[in-house]
């Protein structure tokens, strides 16, 4: 249990700060529009691998995004994994504006 | 060979504790991510699109190009000419210089060659921007109709006013204002003496033309207005003349009363008739004129003081308040500054001369014009030399260098005439109001003899007439104190372009022939002088040869002897060598004639018309002057010359100037026979045979001067100088002097048996 450091560990408040800022470059303030969801889904996943990866730890990441228009509509994720708790995370961002929500969720896998 | 030695291993041994940890694989069990609730409020706001229609267009698309040809580029760009190329030594700014150079240059053998070059390519490029002639008149007048002057004249009264006090009361005055503004003063004023008439209302009202209900204003003044004026460069400034002589000043921003009267210490003795601004520079001065015959000048700034005042006195030089004539209208024309026009209540008009330095230029002539009180005056605005006058039955219009009589006048009428004026577009006609109510338009030059057209204006008498200055418009007064305003058709008030010279030559001709009838009247006159003389003269040799036959009969009742009677002739047949064909006085009246008839040859239409030359020249316009003015000069019957002297009495009466070379032959020929009459009494007592009894010689009771001292006792024909006593001779005089030889014969016959019993 000694081994147990920071490298090794999903720190779940890096990751949403990451995925936070990439969401915030991407869509902003613009108002949802059909035609333009899917490369704002695509510009924020690849977006968040991008800064995961400058964290130089010994993880694989699998990067989800949502993005689902403000129109009064429920909607509600879960997920389930088997993994080694200590080292592997997950870690969900929450993020709207105006229009939209956008949903990230990032899983994090020690190797 | 291998060596079955030891087996060589190597092995690789790693901890398990070197390992790292074990995976520890654990179910993690489902957890929740998100959770987002329905939101009704957004749910509120989802709208849901509904079917959308689209149209597609299944045809082959055509495409669409656009290119632009190679374009022109347009410069835009100035050209400023400037004099050069003028050798150094010519300065541009003395002409004197550039024009000898120029000369110089036109003598130079190249000057034709060059210039003959440059004119074709100048005139080129001169002629390639002029398209159109900017200066050309491609389009007539486009409001004129060409038929107009067809369209029948007439004068409708489109409006009436009346006089807003409850008593009716005549129309003294109406003056238009200046400048066309539509507003009108009208004074109302009984001018026959009634007391219950000066207890009336004395207001004047200003009106404006729109509203006909209700004057803008008024002028108030202790005594009837008889006449105003509008100031003409301020038409807030009215000056008015009163009935008990004074003169106002109003202003009609302040109110109704009067901002100055003149005290009665300088005013008129009597009715002021009329008032008029006149030219000066502060544009205040204006003057009055009165019945008590005299014109006062004044300021309107200060009317307790007279600028000038002379007195209407009809003798020239003169200017005695006593002899004065009252005044019934006055005439001021603003292009004659010092010169003004009166017209007297005894029917004269006056000309004369504000600035006259002595009294003798004050007056320039005076017009003996209408029997009555002139109504109306005034120049024609276009000719000022000649003026209108209205009065008892007539119109007459007069030259002013035509001093005897008037050059035009109108066939009388029933009724009197109350007013009358020019119109003031049209230089030939003029309008003139009656007393039965109608008004009168003539035009000179449309018809001469009778008016243009006759308005019934109303049942009332008119009383005062008073044309706008733009003509279009005549206000009329009545003497029940309305005003009517009478539109006059366009013809009557436009001029045409030909109108000007024709009424000119109208005008010319008519005063010609009034001067020539002038100087023929003179002539008649001085001859029936010199007959009147004449016969004086054989009145007193009359007496004096009955004296003589009483002294010879009363010689033979004392001596019983027959006393031959001297014979004053000489022994010679007796001639009236005055009345003679060689007359000199008939000879220069035939010269006069002829070369009048010669100067009428020569100076064409104009000056004396034919008939037919006029048609002919002038057009259907000018048809001819009025027929009751025209005179046939070539008719002109020599003979009956003689017989004029009482029908030349009604002309004027003034005294001959001798200018002409006619009657300046007349005194010198007449004086001979009574020159002659003493000369011939004396010589008989020496040429005749028989003895001749010198107390017989006595010359007539005046002697005249001795014939010495008139040197034309020598000028007269060798027969005058035989003495005219002899009766008997008067079967000698010529059969020329009709009434003469009545007379003479008359004598001749009365005395023949005394005569043959002195004979013997």
């Amino acid at each position: 249990m000694d081994d147990f450091n920071e490298e090794t560990q999903f720190v779940a408040d890096e990751v949403s700060a990451i995925v936070k800022d990439t969401i915030e470059v991407i869509i902003g303030g613009q108002t949802y529009c059909n035609t333009k969801v899917s490369q704002w889904t695509s510009s924020v996943v690849e977006g968040c691998l991008v800064g995961l990866t400058q964290l130089q730890k010994p993880f694989k990441y699998i990067v989800n995004c949502t993005i689902m228009q403000k129109s009064g509509a429920g909607l509600h994720t879960a997920s389930s994994c088997f993994w080694d708790n200590a080292t592997d995370g997950c870690c969900t961002v929450r993020w709207e504006n105006k229009t939209l929500y956008c949903i990230v969720s990032v899983f994090g896998l020690a190797i | 060979m291998a060596k079955e030695g030891p087996e060589l291993i190597y092995p690789y041994i790693k901890f398990r504790k070197d390992f790292g940890r074990q995976c520890q694989f654990l179910e993690d069990h489902g957890r929740t991510h998100i959770n987002i609730f329905p939101n009704k409020n957004f749910k509120k706001k989802v709208r849901r699109l509904g079917l959308v229609d689209k149209e597609v267009q299944a045809v082959p698309q055509p495409a669409e190009t656009e290119m632009n040809t190679i374009r022109a580029i347009y410069q835009d760009a100035g050209l400023y000419h400037d004099e050069g190329g003028w050798p150094k030594d010519v300065d541009l700014n003395e002409p004197d210089m550039v024009s000898r150079y120029r000369k110089k240059l036109e003598k130079d053998d190249q000057y034709l060659t060059s210039m003959l070059e440059m004119t074709t390519i100048t005139e080129r490029l001169i002629k390639q921007n002029n398209a159109l002639d900017i200066y050309g008149e491609f389009f007539g007048d486009p409001w004129k109709d060409p038929d107009t002057h067809k369209q029948p004249p007439y004068a409708h009264v489109i409006e009436v006013y009346r006089d807003f006090c409850a008593t009716r009361r005549p129309v003294s005055r109406i003056t238009w204002a200046p400048d066309n503004v539509g507003r009108v003063g009208i004074c109302h004023c009984p001018l026959e003496f009634d007391s219950k008439l000066r207890q009336q209302p004395t207001e004047a009202f200003l009106w404006d033309l729109e509203n006909s209900s209700r004057p803008e204003g008024l002028c108030r003044a202790g005594t009837h207005i008889v006449d105003m004026r509008y100031n003409p460069k301020d038409m807030h400034r009215i000056i008015g003349g009163c009935f008990d002589g004074s003169v106002c000043v109003w202003d009609a921003r302040v109110g109704a009363n009067a901002v100055d009267t003149s005290p009665f210490d300088c005013s008129h003795g009597d009715v002021c008739t009329g008032v008029m601004w006149i030219n000066s520079k502060t544009g205040t001065e204006f003057f009055s004129t009165g019945l008590d015959g005299q014109v006062i000048w004044w300021d309107d700034r200060k009317l307790n003081e007279v600028l000038e005042t002379t007195w209407l006195d009809p003798e020239k030089g003169q200017c005695r308040p006593d002899h004065a004539l009252g005044a019934s209208i006055l005439e001021y024309e603003h292009t004659l500054p010092t010169k003004f026009m009166v017209g007297t209540e005894t029917g004269q008009v006056m000309i004369m001369m504000r600035k006259g330095k002595t009294p003798n230029d004050k007056l320039v002539h005076v017009y003996k014009a209408h029997h009555g009180p002139i109504r109306g005056l005034q120049r024609n605005p276009t000719f000022i030399k000649n003026f209108l006058t209205v009065g008892d039955h007539t119109c007459r219009i007069f030259a002013e260098d035509c001093r005897e009589s008037s050059i035009l006048w109108t066939a009388p009428k029933n009724s009197l005439y109350s007013h009358g004026a020019w119109i003031p577009t049209r230089a030939s006609s003029f309008c003139c109001c009656r007393l039965d109510g109608n008004l009168d338009f003539w035009d000179m030059l449309m018809d001469p003899v009778r008016p243009h057209l006759v308005t019934r204006v109303c049942d009332d008498s008119l009383t005062t007439i008073a044309p706008s200055d733009n003509g279009k418009f005549v206000a009329v007064g009545t003497d029940q104190g309305y005003m009517s305003l009478v539109r006059l058709a366009e013809t009557m008030t436009t001029s045409e372009k030909i109108d000007k010279p024709v009424l000119a030559a109208v005008f010319e001709r008519e005063s010609r022939r009034e001067k020539v009838l002038e100087q023929r009247n003179r002539e008649i006159r001085l001859r029936k002088r010199d007959k009147e003389k004449v016969e004086a003269e054989k009145q007193r040799l009359e007496e004096a040869r009955k004296k003589q036959r009483e002294d010879a009969e009363a010689q033979e009742k004392e001596t019983g002897q027959k006393v031959p009677l001297p014979d004053l002739t000489g022994g010679k047949k007796f001639d009236i060598v005055y009345e003679t064909k060689t007359d000199p006085i008939i000879q220069a009246e035939r010269e006069f004639f002829q070369t009048l008839r010669q100067e009428m040859e020569s100076a064409g239409v104009n000056a004396f018309p034919d008939k037919k030359q006029v048609d002919k020249t002038e057009g259907s316009q000018e048809k001819s002057n009025p027929s009751q003015l025209t005179l046939d000069l070539d008719n002109i019957d020599l003979s009956g010359l003689l017989d004029d002297d009482e029908t030349g009495d009604k002309k004027g009466s003034k005294g001959s100037d001798g200018k002409s070379i006619e009657s300046a032959v007349i005194p010198e020929v007449a004086p001979p026979p009574k020159e002659q009459a003493p000369a011939a009494a004396q010589p008989p007592p020496v040429t005749p045979p028989p003895p001749p009894p010198p107390a017989v010689a006595q010359p007539p009771p005046e002697s005249p001067p001795p014939p010495e001292e008139q040197p034309s006792a020598e000028s007269p024909p060798p027969p005058e100088e035989q003495p005219p006593s002899e009766p008997p001779a008067a079967e000698a005089s010529e059969p020329e002097d009709n009434e003469g030889e009545l007379e003479e014969s008359d004598t001749a016959s009365g005395n023949p048996p005394e005569d043959a019993e002195g004979e013997e």
